[in-house]
């Protein structure tokens, strides 16, 4: 029998989390990365300890916007390493961090084998809550991470499922639900980005709740730095229905 | 240090299988050369897991396996020793043994896409007795 050390471990690492949210998309581009950084601003400004993890390793891009890239990371070891704070109570796990900017192969058993390391050797002491950015795709990478989490980690794991509110994303989102079902019973959140006027939603029923957040002329100028990020139009209407709707995320 | 919680995960799989099955026949770890863990560290680590668990009797042995590589794309098959890394690529490998593909390309032909084929990381390999 062969047997993996890294379960037992990932699971140590995990044992104080409270909870868990995957950020995931069936369509590339729909804001899933910019979400995480503001949910994770959003989660902390309700007290939480926030602990965030890229596992979009052939493109992550959570450290251009905690603007880690041009620091110098030292990294802290104890039980693996301490992942570096990136703002006020926010911690941040990538690849990067040992990479050094480099990107890592999308090919499912080495980035399956990564992501199982990287929870394996990340210290999250001293957090609360963990957001977890994915690849764009709702495709055997996402679903082996859920099964992933599942097997390490035992508080709340409530997958946040990103989309845009055309009809087509959101009758993906529909199609997709019972491939997602399949592998995670749980309750999940819907976040309708980029959001414009009204939706036509019948999938009410199949989410914990949904947060719309409104379409942001200027956000991409806000991505420069968190500071920017806090004062645009996405992020008060995002925070105003986190904190309305705390139990959402619990 | 990284070893500590290797050694936690390769004790607390110990401990489940002897509680569900018993003490086993052998027990060995394989140690991947690509991830090149600190075998004494690891060791001294184990001791103190093993004891906390009340499994001090419990025996193994560590065995390294050397890494291998082989390009996806010509096919070409190659060793760590050929690559020269340096001491802090060493050490960002250990971490995370896939940032290899950040770091190395095939020695022949310059392809990142390729296969470890042996040697990445540790496991534990569990040899019940004849029953
Ligand atoms: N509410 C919004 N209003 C306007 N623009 C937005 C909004 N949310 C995100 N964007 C913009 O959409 C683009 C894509 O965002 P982001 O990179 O976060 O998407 P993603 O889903 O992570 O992409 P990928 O699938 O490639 O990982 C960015 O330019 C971002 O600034
Ligand atoms: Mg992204
Ligand atoms: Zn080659």
């Amino acid at each position: 029998m062969i047997l993996d050390p890294r379960v037992e471990s990932a699971k140590h690492q995990l044992r104080s989390v409270r909870a868990v949210y995957p950020v995931m998309s069936v369509k590339g581009g729909v804001g899933k990365s910019t979400l995480t950084v503001m949910l994770s601003l959003a989660l902390r400004e309700l007290g939480l300890r926030v602990g965030v993890l890229d596992t979009d390793l052939s493109n992550p891009s959570l450290h251009y916007l905690y603007g880690l890239e041009h620091r110098k990371v030292d990294v802290e070891e104890d039980e693996g390493y301490v992942p570096p704070l990136v703002h006020d109570g926010i911690r941040l796990s990538s690849p990067v961090i040992f990479t050094e900017g480099g990107i890592l192969p999308a090919r499912d058993k080495d980035s399956v084998n990564a992501v199982l390391e990287l929870l394996a050797i990340t210290n999250w002491r001293d957090v609360d809550v963990v957001l977890i950015d994915t690849p764009p795709g709702i495709h055997d990478e996402q679903l082996r991470l859920l099964k992933l989490m599942s097997g390490v980690h035992t508080g709340i794991s409530r997958p946040v499922i990103v989309t845009t509110p055309f009809k087509v994303s959101l009758a993906n989102v529909s199609r997709s639900l019972d491939y997602i079902n399949s592998l995670h019973k749980g309750e999940k959140i819907l976040v309708i980005n980029k959001h414009r006027g009204r939706d036509e939603l019948s999938m009410q029923a199949s989410f914990k709740c949904i947060l719309r957040v409104p379409w942001d002329e200027r956000l991409d100028e806000r991505l420069v730095s968190l500071e920017e990020l806090l004062q645009s139009k996405a992020y008060a209407e995002l925070r105003r229905q986190v904190h309305s709707g705390k139990d959402c995320f619990f | 240090m990284h070893e500590s919680v290797i050694a936690l995960g390769i004790v607390r799989e110990i401990d489940k299988h002897v509680k569900s099955s018993g003490p086993p026949a052998r027990i060995r770890v394989v140690l991947g050369e690509l991830q090149n863990v600190d075998e004494v560290v690891l060791g001294e680590y184990m001791k103190m897991y093993l004891e906390e668990q009340g499994l001090r009797e419990v025996d193994y042995v560590f065995e390294w396996e050397k890494a291998r590589f082989r390009c996806s794309a010509c096919g070409y098959e190659w060793s760590l020793d050929e690559l020269g890394l340096t001491d802090s690529e060493r050490e960002t490998i250990h971490f995370l043994p896939e940032a290899i593909y950040a770091i190395v390309k095939c020695p022949k032909c310059g392809s990142r896409v390729y296969d470890v084929l042996s040697g990445r990381g540790v496991r534990i390999v569990i040899e019940e007795k004849e029953r």
